[in-house]
């Protein structure tokens, strides 16, 4: 069992939204937003594998996505090892585009003023030669460039301290975000589709090595079969291409490529639901075997309750683009807080016939709302079987009932009156 | 790979002889008289003896026969003996033009540098134009860029080169009189003047046939970065931390090349065909200008003999296509 007390967070992700647009009509008006993830906070703690269940839809895969920064967040705030990788606070975010526009303005005055005054030099005739002519062009140019980025600065910091924002709210910048991939990688539900189909073994597993560390092509050589080793994949392999391997391989593939660089943190999005279940079995135990080999630390989203089981220590369960609980495996497998993780948990089939007869399975009725229209108040009202007429109009805060158990659902607040009032 | 090409290459024989037939058959069956066009002073039993001199009389499979003989066996042969120098030229006829009374092939000869030169350019134009417009319009979708490019693209497209070709001429041959409207094929480049004078000739012939080939080929190239753009293995790309232009022009870029190659490959015989009307707007003296001028005439052997040139160069040009499609993609094999 994981020892949490000991334990480091090493990532803290709090009120992440990641809404998309919606744009309908002839003019393509931005008309709302399907909330994939609305409002999502749990911590990792460094070695610790945190399974993300819930069916189809609920936000899972863009939930992981986001994490890594592989889409540009809503709001919200994502740490992985101290360093933020979103915005720290939406003034941040404010000051950051009030100050590039004052930047562009800045720039753009420069150039007229630059520009035109060139054009009357030339039009008096006071400026002859081609010399004379570039050299007045790539000054012009350059002093665009300066106002660009000088001003953008200068009002930055002026709109920092005003603001009172400092450096560490705002979000890394492309190159610093693409400086942090190395520590956090993915390893990619489709295997087939996740592989460019014209590169080989060597040069997909070598890519990232040529592009973030400064090995020489024998080093670099050497530790793409060593990487090879550590997934059991045969070094004749190496420059096959995707479509020549089998699925499991081509999995083995993906996790070797995820972990070149020596990542402190995976996301395995759906590793396995695209594979055989004799095929499984063998990537989740890489998978365990690697985490125990290197201290990784995983997001394992997947739907399969019993293979999060197997793998996780603590698990968070989503509905409709929020986390409605989070607790350590073995409690939440046994005493299910949040009446969705209890119909979800008893859907597992059971492996023993005659159990699999008896057993009481809590069946939902209705379809899942879209995500572009959720329920008022709680996500899961429309659904539930002990709803009660608060859930219908106060959504319910994502609260530690008991220590480490994190449940969004009125059933249990010890006083729901109190939540109630806050809310209101 | 090489079977396959081999494979192909004996299959392509009985397709181009049956090509070869429905050509003749069609040329044959208009009602075309080759001494139509010479003087009509010329009294009736001269044209008819002209006539006998020229073989028409003879049945048809006759003349098909003979003409395909001369085709595949002694024109092949003064082709080798013109390049090489060898002594192999057969005894015998060759395929006479009824017009010239030369060779046909070297009527073709003649008139292949004018169309490589003029049509080939604007076909290069066009590729260089439309890749980087294709890459730009799909990985910008819906911004303004791509809107005119897509407006653009349509308008080449839709608009035919007769009416672009008399619109460049009216507006700046007529109208601005920076560029000539005629294409001088005996101009010589020898110093920088002259150069200039052939860029200004040859820019409205190449940017008319360049907007069409690059509309066509911005279309695709556009289409298959849209395709490849939202795949799996380019968030991989992403994730692996590469930079966007790394992302896009190395990985989806490489992938979205395959069908584009095959399609400009496919194209590249109507290069050879040359712009037929293209050619006759701005009279360059190309291969397109002289098949108008033979179907005009009824000269059968040059209509004959330059569409079967053209039907043996698509079917080149097709296998060509496939088999860059499995040297391009890793995932076809031919074996």
């Amino acid at each position: 069992m994981f020892d949490f007390d000991s334990a480091r967070k090493l990532v803290e992700v709090d009120d992440l939204k990641m809404y998309f647009p919606i744009h309908t009509g002839l003019l393509r008006r931005h008309t709302g937003n399907v909330k994939a993830v609305d409002g999502v906070s749990f911590d990792i703690f460094e070695g610790e594998t945190l399974g993300l269940v819930g069916e189809s839809g609920c936000g899972k895969s863009t939930c992981g996505r986001t994490v890594l920064r592989l889409y540009e967040p809503t709001s919200g705030q994502i740490r992985l090892d101290g360093r933020g990788l979103a915005w720290g606070n939406p003034v941040a975010r404010r000051v950051r585009n009030r100050s590039d526009r004052v930047g562009n303005w800045a720039a753009g005055l420069v150039f007229t003023i630059g520009a035109g005054l060139l054009v009357g030099a030339l039009v008096r005739g006071s400026v002859t030669g081609g010399w004379a002519i570039a050299g007045l062009v790539a000054l012009v140019i350059a002093l665009t460039l300066a106002a660009l980025y000088g001003a953008a600065y200068v009002s930055r910091r002026m709109l920092m301290s005003s603001e009172g924002v400092s450096d560490k709210d705002f979000a890394p910048s492309e190159g610093a975000l693409r400086r942090l991939r190395p520590t956090m990688q993915m390893v990619f539900q489709d295997p087939q589709a996740s592989l460019n189909p014209r590169m080989t073994l060597a040069g997909i597993i070598g890519e990232p090595l040529s592009e973030h560390s400064g090995m020489s092509a024998k080093e670099r050589e050497a530790r793409i079969y060593e990487l090879m080793d550590a997934v059991g994949l045969n070094r004749d392999f190496a420059n096959r291409y995707p479509h020549e391997f089998s699925g499991g391989q081509r999995q083995r593939i993906g996790i070797a490529r995820a972990l070149a660089l020596n990542p402190k943190f995976i996301v395995c999005d759906e590793p396995i639901a695209a594979l055989d279940v004799s095929i499984q079995a063998q990537v989740v135990n890489l998978l365990e075997d690697l985490q125990e080999r290197l201290g990784l630390t995983y997001l394992f989203i997947s739907h399969d309750l019993s293979m999060v089981r197997h793998i996780a220590d603590r698990v968070a369960v989503m509905y409709l683009g929020k986390v409605v609980e989070l607790a350590p495996r073995d409690v939440l497998y046994d005493e299910p807080l949040h009446p969705y993780t209890r119909a979800l948990l008893s859907a597992v089939p059971e492996p023993d016939p005659a159990a699999h007869e008896t057993a009481q399975r809590e069946v939902l009725q209705g379809d899942v709302p879209s995500p572009a229209n959720p329920p008022k108040g709680c996500n899961f009202c429309t659904r539930c079987p002990q709803v009660m007429d608060i859930c219908r109009r106060i959504d319910p805060e994502y609260l530690e009932v008991q220590p480490r158990r994190f449940v969004a659902c009125h059933l249990h607040y010890e006083h729901q009156e109190t939540a109630e009032a806050t809310a209101a | 790979m090489l079977t396959y090409t081999i494979r192909r290459l004996i299959l392509a024989v009985p397709t181009l002889l049956f090509i070869s037939l429905v050509i003749f058959l069609i040329v044959k069956l208009s009602p075309s008289d080759p001494t139509a066009g010479l003087p009509l002073t010329i009294p009736p039993e001269v044209r008819e003896q002209i006539r006998q001199s020229l073989g028409v009389n003879d049945p048809v499979f006759v003349q098909y026969f003979k003409w395909l003989k001369l085709m595949v066996w002694n024109e092949p042969l003064h082709l080798i003996e013109s390049w090489t120098g060898w002594q192999v030229g057969p005894e015998g006829p060759r395929i006479i033009s009824y017009q010239t009374r030369s060779p046909v092939m070297d009527l073709i000869m003649q008139r292949m540098p004018q169309t490589l030169w003029v049509v080939g350019t604007s076909y290069i134009v066009g590729i260089l134009i439309a890749v980087p417009i294709g890459v730009i319009s799909a990985y910008r979708q819906y911004s303004i860029f791509d809107q005119v490019g897509t407006f653009i693209s349509m308008l080449g497209f839709s608009v035919p080169t007769f009416f672009t070709g008399v619109l460049f001429i009216v507006i700046f041959a007529v109208q601005l009189g920076w560029f000539p409207s005629v294409y001088d094929t005996t101009h010589v480049v020898t110093d920088w003047d002259s150069f200039v004078v052939q860029l200004k000739q040859i820019i409205m012939p190449v940017m008319v046939l360049g907007l069409y080939n690059a509309s066509q080929i911005s279309r695709f190239m556009r289409a298959s970065m849209l395709d490849n753009l939202n795949q799996d293995y380019v968030r991989t790309a992403r994730a692996k931390g590469l930079t966007e232009k790394v992302v896009v022009l190395v990985h989806v870029l490489r992938n979205s090349m395959i069908p584009v190659v095959t399609v400009i490959a496919l194209n590249v015989p109507s290069v050879f065909g040359g712009a037929i009307i293209t050619e006759q707007v701005f009279k360059v003296n190309g291969i397109g200008q002289l098949l108008i001028i033979a179907i005009q005439g009824g000269d059968i052997p040059v209509v004959q003999t330059v569409s079967f040139i053209f039907a043996i160069l698509i079917v080149l040009f097709n296998l060509l296509a496939d088999v860059l499609y499995g040297v391009l993609d890793p995932r076809i094999r031919y074996d």
